[in-house]
């Protein structure tokens, strides 16, 4: 009689929680959604990350690709989180049509999957205030001033090992900050991405960029290995919102404020 | 009933009866073959050839379901061999309930019946078997073959694991079920149970039934110089 | 690339709760899913014939020298490719979890039922019990019980490896966690936080198993030894 009742207890307790599992993992309807899968691992900010104060996974990454997936005419996206390393079998899985994910183009990688053309050229740009007669033409120019970056960043990493012994280095907390700097004369030059500095010498015009540090980093959008359809949609895409007022908005949502 | 074995060196040829209400012990020195032959005799291990009928039936042959003939000869180890997860009540009641398929009451009442045939102290009926003396575990086992109602038990050597003072217990017990006429088959080396309780000794040498005879008769007046060297020895060792 | 944003405490422990959730749901799915298929496996390996034996045999052997990521990548990357079918990431994680700990559990099964003596086997068969009615009422019984601390230890394994399972997609806590070291840069807190619920959720099962010990136990034999976790 107990075996009966605690061979019944565990059946039970099984099926309950196949019953909550599943409420919350099988739930794909079959709508005729068009609906484009996105792998991406979000803890990579601002490209993707998780927004504490809503659970969504957000990030410039992911409005890009939401952008992306609207004009070839998807209905929506459903994005996928995993880990950076698994991205790229998921694609060849097909668990997912796209991965973006701050992922650079390299040529192992193109080995196994196809890249869109580059969206984001991590190259260092080096912004001054308009005026300030200072001329860059190779990073040793730099040598002696006082230099502005955002912390955590491939450019305060990069002058941090090029320029540590011989320039003063100032860290701040947001790209705006090290601008804000620049602009009050308590820096000479600021080091940083160059899509970003490209955005802060349009919003700002006492600012330009006078030199460019070749990082070779190049994000792209990545899809499985000879699915040229989807990824000449991607292409297409890409170019008509980087040549739009869309993207500069974009840039300064996630890197301007 | 009779039983005939040809197994290798361990039982070369052996064949005996043993009668409703009799009780045989079986002597010898050890690796002698007599644990084989009362393995056998249930098919615990399996003879190479020969038969054994058992009420009319012949246990070795294919057609027989060996669990009932088992469920009919109840069997006491040396070693006791009692369920550990189990109490003192409940390794009796098992083998009605399960075997027999009889009710829980049934069992229970069977199994308290049969603990009381071999003087199981009342307090020692809920204990487990790590908790009770070797001579309580034993007399469980022989409580858990009784409930069974076997028409005949077989007992292997079931004092030798222990001390003298133990032994005793479970012999009055024994002595007490050859009074009352339930078959036995005893493999033993308590001379003291033979003589007072077998109707026949059997000593087995080297596989085969080497002499046999009344119990008065084989250990006060052996014939051949294999027994009397060997009851010799027992003597020794009992002095 | 750190964001330095602050992140409430309640916010913080909402997000990583939430991924306690996953572990424990995870977890316990797997833990069964081993249970119900360890089991008759280590029965295979103790009472099945040459073919059953070695075919249970050959199973654990396989599943326990591969490690837990490659299950992973085989049943959620490479079975869709080579069969067509595709399981849910939620699905193909306990399937991964739980048969991987089958594997272990059989191990746990195995030895268990081998401690249970010959000797009481064979009083059960004199009885006339059958090789099922013995495995059944006295072999299992005790194997199970004599399992306990194992089984427990197994099971704060598998809770433990259930992070491996966000390589394929599954948010639990470890990623909860991650997810707030990136967005805020303070590692140290987040995954101190993450490690304060492990512990939460492993020290009461170390009670549960002496607690358990104590009750299941077979009394006098101290067959329930001392829970290591």
């Amino acid at each position: 009689m107990r075996n009966i009742t605690a061979y019944l207890s565990v059946v039970l307790v099984v099926s309950l929680l196949l019953a909550v599992a599943s409420s919350g993992c099988i739930g794909t309807g079959t709508t005729q959604e068009k609906v484009l899968v996105v792998g991406t691992s979000a803890d990579f900010p601002p490209f993707e990350y998780k927004n504490a104060s809503n659970g969504q996974i957000t990030g410039f990454d992911i409005d890009l690709i939401k952008l992306v997936a609207k004009k070839m005419g998807y209905d929506r996206v459903e994005i996928k989180d995993m880990d950076f390393d698994s991205l790229i079998p998921a694609l060849q899985a097909g668990k997912v049509d796209v991965v973006i994910a701050g992922m650079t183009i390299t040529p192992e990688r193109e080995k196994v999957v196809d890249f869109s053309i580059p969206y984001w050229e991590a190259d260092q740009a080096v912004l001054v205030r308009k005026g300030s007669g200072i001329k860059v033409s190779s990073v040793e120019d730099l040598k002696g001033k006082k230099i502005g970056v955002e912390k955590g960043t491939t450019g305060a990493i990069y002058v941090k090992k090029h320029l540590g012994n011989s320039s003063t280095i100032k860290e701040y907390p947001t790209y705006v900050a090290a601008i804000e700097a620049l602009l009050n004369g308590q820096v000479d030059a600021v080091v940083l991405d160059s899509p970003v500095a490209e955005m802060f010498s349009k919003k700002y015009n006492s600012v330009e960029i006078v030199y460019t540090i070749k990082t070779g980093e190049h994000y792209g959008i990545a899809v499985k290995k000879g699915n040229k359809k989807l990824l000449d949609g991607i292409n297409k895409a890409l170019k008509e919102i980087m040549n739009s007022p869309e993207w500069n908005k974009l840039v300064e949502k996630y890197f301007g404020s | 009933m009779k039983k005939k074995f040809g197994e290798k060196t361990v039982l070369e040829g052996v064949s005996f009866s043993v009668k409703m209400g009799e009780t045989k012990v079986i002597i010898g020195p050890s690796g002698a073959g007599k644990s084989t032959l009362l393995r056998c005799i249930n098919r615990l291990v399996e003879p190479d050839e020969g038969e054994i009928i058992f009420d009319g039936i012949n246990v070795l042959s294919k057609d027989v379901d060996i669990r009932k003939i088992r469920a009919r000869i109840g069997f006491v180890f040396q070693h006791f061999n009692l369920f550990k997860h189990l109490t003192a009540v409940e390794n009796v009641k098992i083998g009605p309930k399960v075997v027999k398929g009889l009710s829980d009451e049934e069992a229970e009442r069977i199994a308290i019946k049969a603990l009381k045939a071999v003087h199981l102290e009342e307090d020692a009926f809920e204990k487990y078997p790590a908790e009770l003396s070797g001579g309580q575990q034993q007399r469980v086992a022989i409580a858990r073959a009784l409930a069974m109602e076997p028409d005949i038990i077989l007992f292997d050597e079931p004092t030798s694991a222990l001390d003298p003072q133990l032994a005793g217990e479970v012999l009055d017990v024994m002595r007490e079920l050859a009074r009352k006429k339930v078959t036995m088959l005893v493999v033993t080396h308590e001379i003291g149970f033979a003589l007072n309780a077998a109707d026949e000794v059997l000593f087995f040498y080297n596989g085969r039934i080497w002499e046999r005879g009344e119990p008065r008769e084989l250990l006060y007046k052996p014939k051949r110089e294999e027994t009397k060297s060997f009851l010799k020895r027992i003597a020794d060792l009992s002095l | 690339m750190l964001m330095g944003t602050a992140v409430s405490l309640n916010v913080a422990m909402g997000m990583l709760l939430e991924g306690a959730k996953m572990t424990v749901v995870l977890s316990v799915l797997s833990i069964i899913l081993g249970l119900l298929v360890g089991l008759p496996v280590a029965i295979m390996e103790t009472y099945g014939g040459k073919v059953l034996r070695y075919m249970a045999m050959l199973y654990e052997g396989t599943l326990r020298g591969i490690p837990l990521l490659a299950i992973y990548m085989v049943i959620f990357f490479s079975m869709p490719l080579l069969t067509g079918i595709g399981l849910p990431a939620f699905w193909a994680a306990v399937i991964g979890l739980g048969m991987r700990s089958s594997a272990y559990q059989s191990q746990i099964f195995r030895s268990t039922i081998q401690a249970v003596g010959a000797g009481q086997i064979e009083a059960a068969y004199s009885l006339g019990m059958s090789k099922l009615e013995t495995l059944r009422h006295i072999v299992l019984p005790q194997a199970m019980r004599m399992a306990v601390p194992a089984w427990m230890n197994e099971y704060v394994i598998v809770l433990k490896d259930t992070s491996i399972a966000l390589a394929i997609g599954i948010v639990e806590l470890t990623r909860q966690a991650q997810y707030l070291v990136s967005i805020t840069g303070e590692p140290f807190r987040y995954y101190g936080l993450a490690a304060f619920l492990y512990l939460v959720m492993v020290l009461p099962l170390t009670y549960l198993a002496g607690a358990l010990a104590k009750k299941y136990g077979i009394k006098g034999t101290g067959g329930t030894s001392n829970v290591r976790i």
